[in-house]
């Protein structure tokens, strides 16, 4: 490699990880202020389309692994300092995204499945970041939680599995619309 | 004890926490945790979050076994359940001094000193900070102006993405171009 392509590769990673960082604090804030459902999904896919985005400039293996190495590092020095959740999420987002650009290559395809796979982590991010902070005790707590709210209210005994199938079903369509929204800022990035 | 050991017992034995069943064995690992980063820093045990933030898992914890098949009130109250509670919201203090002992035990200049190529992104990405969130704010003024409305702005989200990453790849093309125009070598 060039010296002048390792500096842009250098420079590339750190100014889109802390991109990331920052559309995290700007759009994330403001979604969370709007209660916007699914705001860790949402923001998981935007996270997809800034790597597949970056690697687009700079397609270099392990480019991806540095961006999201400068977000999280961002994320840790920033105002809010660390917190676990979203350094978790940014660290496996990461990791996915550069196995399938380091699989697939630089193309629509790659930049429709990245952001896919990105967003969806958000669906076991929520069991493991639970297992993690309360111990495997607290699914058994949950589940009697939501047993017993069911038949206080008189509610129907599979209801639990309604939700859990309109959550799921919301942050598929959301990995969905991400994976088209990439592709869709891939051919415009192409244009400029 | 080093820090480095410290951290590494405690994620020890925080990782057995974990994997054990609810109980006596899984109790005295969260409290070996608690004992190693109270011999290096005593001052990461102070409850991260406030009285807000653990008052609800509390008033969870503390109201749950007034609800039992059997039936609802003081009268039906589980002290077998208070005590599994009481266990869960014992891990998750456990944790959140883990991740306190971390955030304190680390500082900016510890973590650009691991290596050059880190140093030199955090440095980077300090400078690039306060370029992008300039750009960012005007951008997502602008993008909010011409679009009022929650609905409107959520619709045309790829108008703003696309508009944020190219001026960001705007920035890191002159940023590249004066390290090289600086011969500043890598």
């Amino acid at each position: 490699m060039q010296p002048a392509d390792k500096k842009r590769l250098l420079v590339y990673t750190t100014v889109f990880g802390v991109l990331w960082g920052i559309l995290e604090m700007v759009l994330g804030s403001w979604l969370h202020l709007m209660h916007f459902p699914f705001t860790g999904g949402l923001m998981a896919g935007i996270g997809g389309i800034v790597l597949c985005s970056e690697r687009g400039f700079t397609p270099v293996r392990g480019a991806t692994l540095w961006t999201g190495f400068v977000a999280v590092l961002f994320k840790c020095i920033s105002a809010g300092g660390f917190s676990f959740g979203p350094v978790i999420a940014i660290a496996i987002e990461t990791v996915v995204v550069e196995a399938v650009l380091s699989l697939m290559g630089v193309n629509a395809v790659s930049f429709f499945v990245g952001p896919l796979l990105s967003s969806l982590e958000a669906v076991p991010h929520v069991f493991v970041s639970n297992w993690l902070m309360f111990g495997v005790g607290i699914f058994k707590t949950y589940g009697k939680a939501v047993h017993q709210i069911q038949a206080f209210f008189g509610l129907s005994q599979d209801l639990w599995k309604v939700v859990a199938g309109v959550w799921l079903g919301g942050h598929l369509l959301l990995a969905v619309l991400s994976g088209a929204l990439s592709v869709k800022v891939g051919r415009y990035l192409r244009k400029i | 004890m080093k820090k480095g050991t410290c951290i590494k017992l405690a994620l020890l034995f925080f990782v057995a926490s974990l994997l054990l069943p609810q109980g006596g064995w899984q109790l005295g690992a969260d409290l070996c945790v608690v004992l190693i980063l109270a011999s290096r820093d005593w001052r990461a045990l102070v409850p991260a979050g406030g009285w807000r933030f653990w008052a609800f898992p509390l008033a969870f914890v503390a109201l749950m076994p007034c609800f039992n098949p059997a039936g609802v009130g003081l009268a039906h109250y589980d002290i077998g359940e208070l005590r599994g509670g009481l266990f869960i919201l014992g891990h998750a203090y456990v944790f959140a001094s883990l991740a306190a002992f971390g955030t304190r035990s680390f500082s900016i200049r510890e973590i650009a000193a691991a290596s050059p190529a880190v140093g030199l992104r955090v440095a980077l990405a300090l400078c690039a900070a306060r370029l992008l969130r300039r750009m960012i704010d005007d951008t997502w003024l602008h993008y909010r102006l011409t679009r009022p409305g929650f609905f409107a702005a959520a619709r045309e989200m790829d108008i703003f993405i696309g508009a944020a990453i190219r001026n960001a790849a705007a920035t890191a093309e002159n940023m590249a171009a004066l390290l090289h125009l600086r011969s500043v070598e890598i």
